[in-house]
């Protein structure tokens, strides 16, 4: 497992072995593949099609992700041309504590950026750097119901434990957090 | 002491293809978006004749005589589609992929520029002659320019 640089001095990405782009390459290559994105939700199909999103088509929601997809991107574009300190301020604004009810930023937390069903999953440490874990298209409320999303919270959980062996943070602070 | 900051920038030695890819793709959104939608309805109807005529991307590479690399790169939505293979894949898949509007609002807004298009010689980028001709198309009536 590797850590990767994004852009600046906050911004990192898990490269995961045996895979050839790091995760937030990987993600926004994927968001913005048709191929992928039309297997992806004619699996999911049912998830789209229960009420919650509207009962969107397949096409349309391909269209929102591809769509949902670049703004992201493009804010995150800009963001990268920016100073360190508006870099900062910028992912702040951007990521989100995973468990919404939190609200003390602790030592390594489990974050998210959202963007309609689009999320970027990512741990926070020491309060001024982010490293990307993976990301998912969350269609469903909790991320164990499907396992897509289920496997992104075992990411975190596996780079929470390799930050932490490989000594990169303090095992003291640390505040272990469990999707509800 | 180091902070986990300076720990985590150290041990991040490479950096990510990201913001390369992302720019070249911003720099290309214009058309690599239509490439993305002609690319789902591509993959829509190869799953809605996967029944009837057991249509694959395979298949379709097949028929148009390209290698099924090509067809999933086209896929994929990252490909810059000529009109000759587009209109390969509308014929073999019995769709329309791309369609040209002609209504009034967009006409009027090319009729100003159209009106002295001027021909520029590509290899050398020089300007060898300018001239416009009138098109008529039910009631409309503008000018642009033609390079044969």
């Amino acid at each position: 497992m590797d850590i990767v640089s994004i852009f600046g001095k906050n911004l990192f990405s898990i490269k995961y072995p045996g895979e050839s782009k790091d995760e937030f390459n990987r993600i926004f290559n994927s968001w913005q593949d048709a191929e992928y994105l039309e297997e992806f939700f004619e699996n999911n199909k049912e998830d789209i099609n229960n009420g919650f999103w509207n009962n969107i088509s397949v096409e349309d929601a391909i269209l929102e992700t591809y769509q949902c997809a670049r703004e992201l991107e493009s804010k995150l574009i800009e963001l990268s041309k920016k100073s360190e300190q508006e870099q900062l301020l910028g992912l702040d604004s951007i990521f989100k504590l995973l468990h919404d009810s939190q609200s003390q930023i602790f030592t390594l937390d489990r974050s998210k950026a959202k963007l309609t069903w689009l999320r970027i999953y990512a741990l926070r440490v020491d309060k001024n750097t982010f490293i990307v874990t993976g990301g998912a298209i969350k269609l469903t409320q909790k991320m164990q119901d499907r396992e897509h999303t289920n496997k992104e919270l075992q990411n975190l959980e596996t780079c929470r434990n390799f930050l932490i062996e490989q000594g990169i943070v303090d095992v003291e602070g640390i505040i272990e957090e469990f999707e509800i | 002491m180091k902070t986990a900051q300076e720990r985590i920038q150290k041990t991040a030695r490479i950096t990510s293809k990201w913001l390369e890819e992302a720019k070249l793709r911003q720099d290309n959104k214009a058309w690599t978006k239509q490439s993305f939608r002609i690319a789902v309805r591509i993959l829509r109807e190869i799953r809605n004749q996967k029944e009837s005529n057991r249509m694959t991307q395979k298949k379709l590479a097949e028929a148009m005589e390209v290698s099924p690399q090509y067809i999933n790169k086209v896929v994929k939505g990252k490909e810059n589609l000529t009109l000759e293979t587009i209109c390969k894949i509308e014929q073999i898949l019995g769709i329309k992929l791309i369609e040209v509007p002609f209504d009034k609002s967009s006409m009027a807004i090319k009729m100003t520029e159209f009106a002295s298009y001027s021909i520029v010689k590509r290899t050398n980028a020089k300007l060898i002659t300018s001239e416009s001709w009138e098109y008529n198309h039910s009631d409309l009536s503008y000018a642009t320019g033609t390079n044969g």
